[in-house]
Order: C-alpha cells, then sequence, then structure tokens
C-alpha cells in the first residue's frame, strides 16, 4: 500500500465530512487494465453488491482448503479496500488482475480491452461459482447443473416445470427480467417470452437522452414484407408487432450505452461520440408492478479516446453526496456538475473524447 | 423579402440537412435570419463552458426631458436605426419570459484561460455611430466571456455590441422595459455578482466594457465552504429576473440553492450575512437585519441549484424549479408558498407563465413538460415529445385560437418548448378537453379505470402550502406536440415568442428568428393553389411528427419531394 500525495489531498478536500468507515483508493494499473480498475471501482461503491460479497465471503471462507477462485480475488481485493487502515491510498489488484488472465485467454494480452466485456465476463463468472458453491452446498445428487447464462432465455423444461436457477447475490442485485412480446395482427395473440438481464445494452442517438434509448429499447417493431412472424394459431405467417416490456426491475441497473458500432465500409468498429444525456434520477416502469421503480445514480464508466482499441477508462462515483474521479491510481473530488462533461458531444469532430459509457443505477427502496 | 429569401437559403445550404421552415395549421414559418457572435470567438475554442441565454428586449422612445447626455456625441442616424422597424410593445413585451436557462455548465473561473479573446473587432467598430436614442428591438445573449447585442430587425448576422466581462463570465440576463430611471439590463455572472446598467447607454458607447454599471457583489460564497456543496461553482448565478410591478426589485437565483432580492437603488457592495441554512432541503426566507443592506432579503428554497425562476405577469407570483426536482410557487409578496409539485424523475431545468397567470410550465431531465394549474394547485397534463431534456418552455402569447370569436368557454392556449434533442416542439392546450377527468375522479374516465384512483386525486384541490409528491406515469393525462421541428445542429438553450417570429438559441450561441406566417389577404391571393397543396401536406407532415414523435425520433434530414419557393 502506497500513501499518494493525492490521496492526503483528497482528505484535505473532504475534511471532517469524510464519510465514518469508508475508504477511497486507487487501483495501480499494470498495463491497460484500466477496463478492469474502473469497472472495479464501480461494483465496490455499489453498496448492496459490496456487502454482500464480504458477507457471503466471511461466511463461506474456510481455510486452508479454499480452492482460488475469481470471487475470492475480488473479494479479497474489496477486503483489502474496506479494512485498510488508512482512509486513502493506492493498492495494486495483482492477484485478482493475474485471475483474470488465466481465466479468460481474451484478457491476457496488453491490448485495450473493453470495459463492458470484462462486467459481462466477471458478473456471469461469479455466477458460475457461487452456483457451483450452493449446488455442492445442497449436497445435490446430480454431478453438474446445466449450464446457463444469466442473459439467455429462461427455458422451460421438457415436462413443463421451469427450472429456477438458483438466486445468487448477484442475481439480488443485478439481474432484470424482460418479456417479448409477439402480437399477430391477425387472431390478435400475443406470444410470451421472459428473458433475463444482468445489465441492458441500448442504442444511442445523437442528441438524445438515455430516458428516449430506453424507449427505445422497449418500442414496438413491426414484422411484416419478408419477415413475417409465423403464428401458431394461425398456422401460417402473419404481419406481427414485437416489442420488449421490463417484467422485473432490477435493484442495481446497468444501462450500456452502445457506443461502438461496427462500420461495414472501414471493416472496423468506430466510436460514437454521441451526446446522450444522463439524469442523476430515472424511472422505469414495471409491467407487472403498478408502480414504477425509482433509481439514482452512482456510477458513471468513462471511455476516453476515439476509438474501441485506443483509449483510456476512468469511473466516476457517487459516495454519501460526494462525486469521486477515479482514473486508476489517481482519486480525486469532483461537482456533480461535472458528469455533464461526459455526455458526449454534438460534434463529430471536437476534441472532446471524454463519454459516458457504462451507468450504474440503485434503485431507491420505495416505489412512487 | 427576396433577400430574406436568398438568406435562408444559404443558411439552409450551411446547416447540412436541417429544414429552413416548418408548419403549424396558421401556414409556414419560415427561417428569416440567423444571429451569431463575432467570428473572432469561434476560433477561440470554449465549448462546453457556458450555455448561450437569450433575452428580446424592447427599447422604449426616451422621454424628452430626460436622460443623460451620451458620453460620444451621436454621429446622427444611421442605416441601422433606419432599418428598424417600429414595433408596438403593450402588454406583449411584459408576457415575454426573460432568459429561460438550461442547466449551465460553468467551469471554475480560475482554470479559464486567461486573459480572454483579446481584442477583437466589433461589426460595427468601423462604421458610424449609429444613434439609440429611438425605439428598437434587440436580441442579448451570452457566448464565453462576453454579453452580445443584435439588431431584432436586422438582417445583419453579426452583433451590433459586445460587452467583455473580464473577472467572471455572464450566464443570465434580464431586461425590464419599464423600468424608470435608465438601468433596464441585468447581467448575473458565474462568480454569483450581478451588474445592472442601461441597455441604451451600452449601445451608445463604442468600447467593449460594460459602462455606467452598477455592481451587486454576493459575499454570502464565502460562506458556502461546505465541501458538500461543490465550492465555487455552486454560487453561480442561474437566473435573474425584474420584479414586475415593484420598480427597481429584482431578484437572482443560485446553484446553491439560494434566491437574493435586491433593490438597485441601494449600494451592490455593502457588508452582509444571513444565517447558515442548516437543512438545505427546507425553505428558509431571512431578511437583511441592516436597512443598508444590499439584497435586502435571501430565499434558501431547494437543495442543488435553483435551474430557473419566473414570475406571474403580475408580479403577485414567483416559480422556482430545481435540481431535486420541483416547481415550487411562492406568493412574492406574504412569502408564502403556495403548491408545488415534483417532476416525474430527476431536476426541472425551467419554468413560465401563461399570459393570464393561471397555468404554468415546466421542463426538465425526465423529457416531459409538465402543465400546472394555479386554479387546481397541481399537475394537470404532461407533454411526451421531446428525445432528451426540455430547456426551455414558453407560452406564446401572440397566438389566438382559430375560432375564438365564437366562444369565450372554449379557452385555448398555444405554448412551445425546446430541448437539448435539438427541436422545437409546439403544443395546443386545450383545458375543456384535459381538465373534465380530472374533476370528476369518480367517473368511469378511462384515466382511472385501472386500480383505485391515487390519494393524491381524491383531493380536488391539494391544501396550499404542500409539495406534491411525483405522479405515476399512468395518471397524468398526456399531449402531444402539434409540431416537431429540428432547427439546430446543437442542443437548444432559448426561445422567445415576438409578434413577428419565434427565436431560437443553441447552446453555441446561435440565433434563428422563424417568421410567422403572413394572414393578410393580398398576399394569400396569388397562392391560393399553393395554398391547398401546402395545407394538405401540412396536414399529412403534422400526423408524420406526431406519429414519430411518439414512437422514435424523428428525422429531418430527407429533403422534402416538393419545393415551394
Amino acid at each position: 500500500m502506497v500513501m499518494g500525495a493525492s490521496g492526503s489531498k483528497l482528505e484535505k478536500a473532504l475534511g471532517d465530512q469524510f464519510p465514518e468507515g469508508e475508504r477511497y483508493f486507487g487501483l495501480e494499473n499494470f498495463g491497460n487494465t484500466c477496463y478492469c480498475n474502473s469497472v472495479l471501482q464501480a461494483l465496490y461503491f455499489c453498496i448492496p453488491f459490496r456487502e454482500q460479497l464480504l458477507e457471503y465471503y466471511a461466511n463461506n471462507k474456510t481455510p486452508g482448503d479454499a480452492e482460488e477462485n475469481l470471487l475470492t480475488c475480488l473479494a479479497d481485493l474489496f477486503m483489502q479496500i474496506s479494512q485498510a487502515k488508512k482512509k486513502t491510498g493506492v493498492i495494486a489488484p495483482k492477484r485478482f488482475v493475474q485471475r483474470v488472465k488465466k481465466q479468460n485467454e481474451l484478457f491476457r494480452s496488453y491490448m485495450h480491452q473493453d470495459a463492458h466485456e470484462f462486467l459481462n465476463f466477471l458478473l456471469n463468472e461469479l455466477v458460475d461459482i457461487l452456483e457451483k458453491e450452493s449446488s455442492a452446498a445442497k449436497d445435490s445428487p446430480q454431478s453438474s447443473s446445466p449450464e446457463k447464462a444469466p442473459n439467455g432465455p429462461v427455458q422451460p423444461l421438457a415436462n413443463g416445470v421451469k427450472k429456477e436457477p438458483p438466486v445468487t447475490l448477484v442475481h439480488k442485485s443485478f439481474q432484470g427480467i424482460l418479456t417479448n412480446e409477439t402480437r399477430c395482427l391477425r387472431c390478435e395473440t400475443v406470444t410470451a417470452r421472459d428473458e433475463t438481464f444482468l445489465d441492458l445494452s441500448v442504442d444511442i442517438e445523437q442528441n438524445s437522452s438515455i430516458t428516449s434509448c430506453l424507449k427505445n429499447f422497449c418500442s414496438t417493431e413491426t414484422l411484416n414484407a419478408e419477415d413475417k412472424f409465423f403464428c401458431d394459431k394461425c398456422c401460417s405467417l402473419q404481419e406481427a408487432q414485437k416489442r420488449m416490456k421490463i417484467k422485473k426491475a432490477p435493484h442495481i441497473l446497468v444501462i450500456h450505452l452502445k457506443r461502438f458500432k461496427y462500420i461495414e465500409q472501414l471493416g472496423r468498429y468506430k466510436k460514437l461520440s454521441y451526446r446522450v444525456v444522463f439524469p442523476m434520477e430515472l424511472k422505469l416502469s414495471n409491467s407487472s408492478d403498478d408502480v414504477d421503480t425509482e433509481y439514482s445514480l452512482f456510477a458513471v464508466v468513462v471511455h476516453v479516446g476515439s476509438g474501441p482499441n485506443h483509449g483510456h477508462y476512468v469511473s466516476l462515483v457517487k459516495s454519501h453526496n460526494h462525486w469521486l474521479f477515479f482514473d486508476d491510481e489517481n482519486v480525486e473530488m469532483v461537482e456533480e456538475q461535472t458528469l455533464q462533461t461526459f455526455f458526449g458531444t454534438s460534434h463529430e469532430y471536437s476534441g472532446n473524447t471524454d463519454h459516458g459509457y457504462i451507468l450504474f443505477y440503485e434503485g431507491l427502496g420505495g416505489k412512487s | 423579402m427576396a433577400s430574406a429569401a436568398g438568406s435562408a437559403g444559404g443558411a439552409g445550404a450551411g446547416s447540412g440537412g436541417l429544414k429552413t421552415y416548418f408548419k403549424t395549421p396558421e401556414g409556414r414559418h419560415k427561417l428569416q435570419y440567423e444571429k451569431t457572435h463575432s467570428p473572432a470567438v469561434v476560433h477561440y475554442s470554449h465549448s462546453g463552458k457556458t450555455v448561450s441565454q437569450m433575452t428580446v428586449a424592447y427599447l422604449k422612445e426616451k422621454p424628452a426631458g430626460q436622460g443623460s447626455t451620451p458620453s460620444t456625441p451621436s454621429a446622427g442616424s444611421g442605416m441601422r436605426s433606419a432599418a428598424a422597424r417600429l414595433l408596438g410593445t403593450g402588454n406583449g413585451s411584459r408576457a415575454l419570459s426573460f432568459g429561460s436557462n438550461g442547466t449551465s455548465r460553468a467551469v471554475s473561473g480560475s482554470s479559464r484561460m486567461g486573459g480572454g479573446i483579446g481584442v477583437s473587432t466589433s461589426a460595427s467598430g468601423s462604421q458610424g455611430m449609429a444613434n439609440y436614442d429611438g425605439k428598437g428591438a434587440y436580441i442579448i445573449f451570452n457566448t464565453a466571456d462576453t454579453l452580445f447585442i443584435s439588431d431584432l430587425n436586422s438582417h445583419d448576422k453579426d452583433p451590433i455590441k459586445s460587452i467583455h466581462f473580464s473577472s467572471s463570465n455572464p450566464l443570465c440576463h434580464a431586461f425590464d422595459p419599464e423600468a424608470k430611471d435608465g438601468h433596464d439590463l441585468l447581467v448575473g455572472v458565474f462568480s454569483g455578482d450581478v451588474y445592472s446598467m442601461s441597455l441604451r447607454q451600452q449601445l451608445q458607447d463604442p468600447g467593449k466594457k460594460p459602462v455606467s454599471y452598477q455592481h451587486f457583489v454576493n459575499r454570502d460564497k464565502d460562506k458556502d465552504k461546505d465541501p458538500s456543496q461543490g465550492g465555487a461553482a455552486s454560487s453561480r448565478s442561474t437566473c435573474v429576473a425584474w420584479v414586475p410591478e415593484r420598480e427597481g426589485i429584482f431578484v437572482v437565483s443560485h446553484a446553491d440553492g439560494n434566491l437574493y432580492v435586491y433593490d438597485k437603488c441601494k449600494d451592490g457592495n455593502t457588508d452582509w450575512t444571513f444565517p447558515t441554512v442548516k437543512d438545505q432541503s427546507q425553505v428558509l426566507i431571512s431578511h437583511a437585519k441592516s436597512s443598508k443592506s444590499n439584497p435586502i432579503a435571501r430565499w434558501h428554497i431547494c437543495q442543488g441549484a435553483i435551474n430557473d425562476i419566473s414570475f406571474s405577469p403580475d408580479g403577485a407570483y414567483l416559480a422556482t424549479v430545481g435540481r431535486d426536482g420541483h416547481l415550487r410557487v411562492f406568493d412574492f409578496a406574504k412569502e408564502q408558498l403556495i403548491f408545488g409539485g415534483k417532476s416525474y424523475y430527476g431536476a426541472l431545468l425551467c419554468c413560465s407563465w401563461s399570459a393570464d397567470g393561471k397555468y404554468l410550465l415546466s421542463g426538465g431531465e425526465d423529457d416531459l413538460v409538465q402543465v400546472w394549474s394555479m386554479d387546481d394547485r397541481k399537475i394537470v397534463a404532461w407533454g411526451e415529445g421531446h428525445n432528451s431534456w426540455v430547456s426551455a418552455v414558453s407560452f406564446d402569447p401572440y397566438w389566438s385560437p382559430p375560432n375564438s370569436d365564437e366562444t369565450e368557454e372554449n379557452v385555448m392556449y398555444r405554448f412551445g418548448s425546446i430541448g437539448q434533442d435539438t427541436q422545437l416542439l409546439l403544443w395546443d392546450l386545450a383545458l375543456e378537453e384535459i381538465a373534465v377527468p380530472l374533476r370528476h375522479p369518480s367517473g368511469g374516465s378511462p384515466t382511472f379505470s385501472s386500480g383505485s384512483p391515487s390519494a393524491q386525486w381524491d383531493n380536488a384541490c391539494p391544501p396550499a402550502g404542500v409539495l406534491q409528491p411525483s405522479p405515476r406515469m399512468r395518471d397524468v393525462p398526456k399531449l402531444s406536440p402539434l409540431v416537431a421541428h429540428r432547427v439546430h445542429v446543437d442542443p437548444l438553450s432559448g426561445l422567445e415568442f415576438t409578434s413577428e417570429s419565434i427565436l431560437t438559441i443553441c447552446r453555441e450561441g446561435l440565433i434563428k428568428i422563424w417568421a410567422r406566417p403572413i394572414h393578410s389577404e393580398s398576399n394569400q391571393q396569388p397562392d391560393s393553389s399553393e395554398q391547398v397543396v401546402g395545407n394538405a401536406t401540412a396536414k399529412d407532415k403534422m400526423l408524420t411528427s406526431s406519429n414519430k414523435a411518439g414512437a422514435s425520433s424523428p428525422s429531418f434530414k430527407q429533403p422534402p419531394p416538393v419545393l415551394f419557393t
């Protein structure tokens, strides 16, 4: 642990407003690991997730025969931060990064990586580990539970009974349910299929807002002409309307802005620097609930740079009503107003290349 | 008109896909001309530092027996003032909303480039000084560290006056056409201070700095050392407004949730202090202890920034909207909260009154326009149509319903909104159609067909002084826009209605003036056949716009198949 100069400056800036029991630590960069550091900071300040992870780790850790995995490395890192003696400083997440590279060859190179891919990989890996440990704890006669991707469809079994995967602490925090509805325009039959998600990936448009991007995500799409829908009731291809509805809103809503778009002519990905504003508060309508879920923004992972393979990631995190800026080792306090500089730009070729990429919203307890 | 058409054509070609007109049931609104800051400012990259705001100011004829002698001898009337057309002000100018604010993106002054933009040649510098003793209509707008003044009726794109604020960037401004002793223009700056000055004197002076101004120093910012308040930026001015019917009194709102009441006749550099606000989310009104103090009162209104303020046309009520998402309406004289309500979610960014003082509009970060009723003391409708945050809302005081002669009971309003989606939306508000379901909640209205009505709708009228919680999406009637038109490349920040045009300004400081359709019979006669085609196209276009506004963001990049000349 290294006490940096920026750390003491942060303590001075906060003064007696420094939250009790909180720690603000930068993470060392081992060569293009900022995609990892920025996501880790956002997850660390997802308080329900952090608390559940540390509690699970404390309850289930058996010294000696414990096998090291991504969950233990993440929990160790979180423990290192939360139990540090100093309030500020820098920590080297060496074990965690090594474990990531060992488990996924995609992250083995020293190339720049996509933060959203890393977040998806990490959450799904944690789910796998927790489900294995859960089934092992049950001493189930099944030797191996079937592999199930959390973002995939919930497949009904042959006898029509759904086999619900165990609810892990990851699901408690991040999982929501989408309903894909298809309505045949001839017989008006609605076919619904549920799908779980840990985050929402939304397309973006220039000079829009997260509100309108989410609206477009749930907007109605017509299937006609060459793209007709085969209706089981009509036993033929018919025109239909398809749409997505949020059946169950997650406790932590993670929104991924699709800023990297494949351009056929160029044969590579291009970054969309579109200006997409995001508010500090948000609401989602549940189709199964009568009330709307209210959310508060607590973290933003920002991509810095002009393309997917060049650049840098930083994160902004809200902690006890302060906003903090984490740039690998450096931690400093910023004003809420600063978040507006990461909305994007209205001009395609402006100098500003800092754009909000992954938004983290926490559900407020009561529903309005 | 031919030259205007040519200019519009040129502007259209340069705008890259933006159309230079839009249609309403009244006819075509054409882009007449554009105003922007002088070209020298463009080279100085100030993007993202401040948001440009716009104020329309009508100067009246100077009374013969009053007024100071101009500091510089007048060169006689030039071409510019000869080109100025006479505009009647009457009640219309008082109904105009002043300086609507989007969210300011000002950064700390210490990080700003020192010295500003240096010496830039004013557009009017090389010409003889025009005589500004007469009437005129002007547009005041701010970009970076400069306040610009343009002639509303001139076709010149460049401003006729630049005022450089070296110590702190101008953020908001307001003009009082009824001011009696000369100081009619207020400018709020980033540091939280305010300047008052005479618009006429600024126009007469050939220099680049404000002349004969009064400086009102905000000393309260020294108290806000609390880091949770964000330091210097939290004391910045967000909105300035003269109080109607109260000569010389103005109010300034700030990003720390405070609003100060000043008297322009008092010294602006006095020592003053107000008690510390212990609970940032509660309203606290404090009066100055000393009679010499200026400001004379401080109202702490909300936690976080006050984003916009607006007085009712008679000056009796003050509306504020803030970072906490609440609209609050106060009785200004009694200093009491009349009512308030919350957005669906997110901050509210703008607010304004109808000319009769019966309704309020607000807009904010939920992409909605809210319509509030003073009689009912609550929300009556939500306008859905913007694809980003709403920056400004305004009723159109010059619009009257088509069949207003038939019956007075059928009350209709026209209002407009602009947003960060670069769109101008126009809305028709027919209160009879909206209000009926809310007045009979026990009836079989489809609004309440699902589930029991909420507790808040059980009361026909909420009690005074209460902030209403955020309603549910399904509980509030929805409005759809009449027109949705993408008017700028950059996000918009201001909207003004004048008797002859609609003015829009984007955050970067480009102003567009959209001429209202002409109604005279003689002009309609030669275009009768085209008028029929125009109406049909307008109808289809409106339907398309309305549908697209609801389903997805409209795209106006495709040129129309038929071009009207």
